[in-house]
């Protein structure tokens, strides 16, 4: 029973190692030897924004990143799979969500042996939103008015998704438009910084135009103005 | 005489019983769902589309030891891997413990129903029967664009 305890102390002590190695937004797997995260491009602190431990939305998809803490051994070559590909499917080496539900995602070596499993929910998108900042880090403000920017000032936008009150995890198919018209269209420029579903708004001349966003079946817009 | 005979039949079926390995879990159930392993009555309860470690032990971590599900439609079982050694004493005259690795399987609940999982080993067999009982239902949620 001593030799046990002392095994479990040693889990716990590896979990914690294991949780602050690779950043607070981690999910810890139920045999506390690997934990999923959020891939993200280095310096790209926005991306960590939402923590992977919520809730993936019903359609969107998630490129996790594993990390595994093994006594005597380097991780070996591990592959994800899903324990209900009919509500988290995994294709590759990304998650999508296919319904609500709850789905074990499994972290397992070449031979099939589970190394560490965790239960990642997916939920319905309720509710559609525009993140908007200064910098790509900073793009975590929820957009709720009109925005109203000088000329040469630029805001990212990124977009959010919520099932009821809970931010969900994960990117979907977006789509972004900027509705204007005659002179007004030459007031913003929306450009892509190489990530799908971000935007980079570049205030031009003074009008005003407004940028709607669609996609997992919802939809949003914002108004933006340029003033002189 | 008769009584003897009972007796003696009682005790060496106990025996037996207590000879087989134990199954316990290792793992929680997330929240809202059940994986209830009782290890006296080799039973568990546990609700679909989750995943639930288990372990064999016989004076610790079972030898050899290999498990399936009848349908595994309804329950598909996979070997684990524990970093980690428990002890295991081999009984005899001068009992010895030595510290071995873990002995553990995954089970994920696939579908509603019920399965047997048979686990073998060097030291003894042991059967467990598995329920799946379906996810809870949530009503459809309304979706709201601004």
């Amino acid at each position: 029973m001593t030799t046990k305890l002392l095994s479990q102390t040693h889990a716990t002590i590896a979990s914690l190692l294991l949780a602050a190695t690779t950043g607070a937004c981690t999910t810890l797997g139920g045999l506390h030897q690997a934990a999923l995260f959020r891939e993200c491009r280095a310096g790209d602190d926005g991306c960590k924004s939402v923590a992977p431990s919520a809730p993936l939305a019903v359609g969107a998809h998630l490129r996790p990143a594993v990390a595994i803490e093994l006594d005597g051994s380097a991780a070996p070559d591990v592959r994800v799979t899903s324990g209900a590909p009919d509500i988290l499917a995994a294709d590759g080496d990304v998650l999508r969500g296919v319904r609500p539900g709850i789905a074990p995602v499994l972290i397992s070596a070449d031979d099939g042996t589970v190394i560490d499993f965790v239960h990642v929910w997916v939920a319905q998108p309720t509710r559609l939103a525009i993140e908007a900042g200064p910098s790509r880090a900073e793009a975590t403000d929820e957009v709720v008015a009109p925005i109203q920017l000088v000329v040469g000032e630029a805001r990212w936008l990124v977009p959010a998704v919520f099932g009821g009150a809970q931010r969900l995890a994960g990117t979907g198919d977006v789509a972004w438009r900027v509705r204007c018209e005659g002179d007004a269209c030459a007031s913003i420029a929306l450009l892509g910084d190489g990530v799908a579903d971000r935007r980079r708004l570049i205030a031009r001349a003074p009008g005003k135009a407004t940028i709607a966003l669609d996609g997992l079946g919802l939809s949003t817009t914002l108004d933006v103005e340029v003033v002189p | 005489m008769k009584a003897l005979r009972l007796a003696s039949v009682l005790l060496t079926s106990g025996l037996l019983a207590g000879c087989k390995p134990v199954l316990y879990a290792l793992s929680p159930p997330p929240p809202g769902r059940s994986a209830w392993l009782d290890s006296k009555d080799s039973t568990l309860e546990v609700s679909q589309g989750i995943a639930i470690a288990i372990a064999c032990e016989k004076d610790g971590p079972c030898r050899h030891a290999t498990a399936r599900a009848d349908d595994p439609s309804i329950a598909e079982v996979v070997p684990a891997h524990l970093a980690r050694l428990d002890a295991r004493t081999e009984p005899g005259f001068t009992p010895t413990t030595s510290m071995v690795p873990a002995t553990s399987f995954v089970l994920i609940a696939r579908s509603a129903g019920h399965t047997v999982v048979r686990v073998r080993s060097a030291d003894g067999d042991r059967d467990l029967d598995v329920t799946v009982v379906p996810a809870p239902t949530r009503a459809p949620v309304q979706t709201v664009a601004r």
